[in-house]
């Protein structure tokens, strides 16, 4: 198919068509690489949730045997040798929510009512910073325990790795060692599970 | 033939004459409005501000002090007064001790710690020099505590009325003790010199919610002719006369969407305003929140002493300002976290 001018317009079809069928074979080559890159992350994503998962799922399990007793074990007479579990609370009078500091004081205040009392040793931690703070605490949440004053206390337990308040730390008695954590989150008031589960630690197995 | 050119250059000349005034009318300048209802004047500011195009303030930092390896490590630089040789007297919230800076801003002395004894200072973010002596709204333990330019400890001022003292001035030759927030009772108490109550200024409004309570959440400006009420979280500046009688209430149109609740109401969750000053002409400065990045503030609007838009002053040179006030020459002291500036504005007449 010659033109008047004595151009073959077929060789330039042909050329044309060459590097189109090149350009889209670049093309899909490129694609499929992005495509297998994009495959290879969501299985490293995956294999990450996938030992989340089974970490968590750890953690629950070995949260929930606290307090239980052993399987193939005696009967124990229930008499702690070591005194009394350390229970330290730890809350902030500028940063908490005051139904939040309430609600754990106010747990602790019951707890020590109970027979259990006799086997914990409770002890407060928080800043009294001013007069106002300090009636606060006396009249409003009227703690059943010892407070002590920390100055900066939100600093020094992060510096300490406690990001939040409040939390308490069950420890034991001589080595000192945390044994139970009780950090609720806001919204969590009236969570029982940390009284529950000294219960179970301190009733002896049968 | 001619009448028709004539015609054309009519229509073309008319037409210019139009765009000419539309582009004038959009160009910016005030167009807000001033409405009087039961003797308030209420301000709205549309447009960008009376002086803009006109005047141009700029800041020129006179020193600047803490922030460097050698300075004071102030924490949080919350308040500064001045005495009559022009020592400035600057209180760290987070330490609440007072470094004593002299005129050409070097440290001069520091005094003053937290504690609940007399003398002692817990969560104060004002104070007063009043006559050689320093009067601080002392909040965390709910009393005006006094001390001297070296610290000396004077017997605290228990005020029955103000069981929460947020803030304290001394203008129009009384104390103004402010409360943050106003749940009952009145955002301002005036006091004689000798702590004798004088009247309470600008009653709290009904509250229908818990939510209404930080809605009241106030800091106060006073001003050669009264003291300003700047809400920390509504866009609401009011302007109180030293009889408590409200005379205006201004704001500026924001530019970003304000979030509202259900009912309509502002939700109280983004500060909108940081600090104010009044310069000495009655100009009231505010420092708004950046809406680019919430963590910011410091983009500063000016309002005439009428209420109406000035104009954007400026950006000051901190990241996020704590306090910001003018002293009587009207040098400009603008608190960050860890220092304080003085500036002067400098203001230029553009054509």
């Amino acid at each position: 198919m010659a033109t008047p001018e004595g151009r073959d317009y077929w060789k330039w079809l042909i050329a044309v068509f060459c590097v189109a069928v090149v350009a889209s074979e670049i093309f899909v080559v490129r694609q499929n690489r992005v495509l297998r890159a994009r495959v290879a992350s969501a299985d490293a994503a995956a294999r990450q949730m996938s030992f989340l998962r089974t970490q968590g799922d750890r953690t629950v399990y070995e949260s929930s045997m606290t307090g239980k007793c052993p399987p193939f074990n005696d009967a124990r007479s229930g008499e702690p040798s070591a005194g009394p579990l350390q229970v330290s609370i730890y809350f902030s009078l500028k940063r908490d929510c005051m139904s939040c500091v309430e609600d754990v004081v106010g747990q602790w205040n019951t707890a020590l009512r109970n027979p259990i009392a006799k086997s914990l040793n409770v002890r407060g931690f928080t800043e009294i910073d001013g007069t106002r703070a300090q009636t606060v605490l006396d009249r409003d949440l009227e703690p059943a325990f010892p407070i002590t004053h920390v100055p900066d206390i939100e600093d020094k337990l992060a510096a300490a790795g406690v990001p939040t308040t409040p939390v308490v730390f069950v420890s034991h008695p001589t080595t000192g060692r945390i044994l139970l954590t009780y950090a609720p989150r806001v919204g969590e008031k009236g969570d029982p599970s940390l009284i529950e589960r000294l219960h179970n630690v301190l009733a002896p197995c049968t | 033939m001619t009448k028709r050119r004539l015609a054309v250059r009519g229509f073309a000349l008319l037409g210019a004459l139009l765009a000419c005034t539309t582009w004038i009318a959009c160009r910016g300048g005030w167009k807000g409005t001033v409405e009087e209802r039961n003797g308030i004047q209420y301000v709205t500011n549309e447009g960008e501000g009376l002086d803009e195009g006109r005047v141009r303030e700029e800041l020129r930092t006179v020193w600047k002090v803490g922030g460097h390896p050698g300075q004071p490590p102030f924490s949080v630089v919350m308040w500064a007064d001045f005495d009559a040789e022009g020592n400035v007297y600057v209180l760290d919230y987070r330490q609440q001790t007072i470094t004593k800076v002299g005129p050409d801003g070097r440290v001069a002395g520091q005094f003053g710690k937290r504690g609940q004894e007399p003398g002692e200072l817990s969560k104060s973010r004002r104070f007063a020099l009043v006559d050689s002596k320093l009067f601080f709204a002392n909040e965390g333990n709910g009393r005006i505590e006094v001390l001297g330019t070296s610290g000396e400890v004077f017997p605290p001022v228990q005020l029955p009325e103000v069981r929460d003292p947020g803030e304290i001035y001394f203008a129009h030759q009384k104390f103004q003790v402010a409360r943050r927030f106003v749940p009952n009772g009145s955002y301002v108490y005036t006091y004689d010199p000798s702590w004798k109550l004088d009247r309470a200024l600008r009653p709290a409004e009904p509250q229908k919610d818990r939510m209404d309570v930080i809605r009241s959440h106030n800091t106060v400006c006073p001003g050669p002719d009264g003291l300003w009420i700047v809400h920390m979280l509504l866009n609401r500046i009011q302007k109180i006369g030293w009889d408590g009688r409200v005379l205006l209430e201004t704001s500026r149109d924001l530019d970003w969407a304000f979030p509202k609740d259900e009912q309509g109401n502002v939700i109280p969750e983004i500060l909108v305003h940081r600090a104010c000053a009044v310069d000495p002409k009655g100009n009231l400065y505010v420092v708004y929140s950046n809406p680019e990045d919430w963590k910011r503030g410091n983009d500063v609007y000016k309002f005439g002493p009428d209420g109406r838009l000035l104009q954007k002053a400026f950006t000051l040179p901190v990241f996020n300002a704590t306090m910001m006030r003018f002293d009587r020459e009207g040098n400009l002291y603008v608190g960050d976290e860890t220092s304080l500036t003085k500036a002067k504005i400098e203001r230029t007449e553009e054509r």
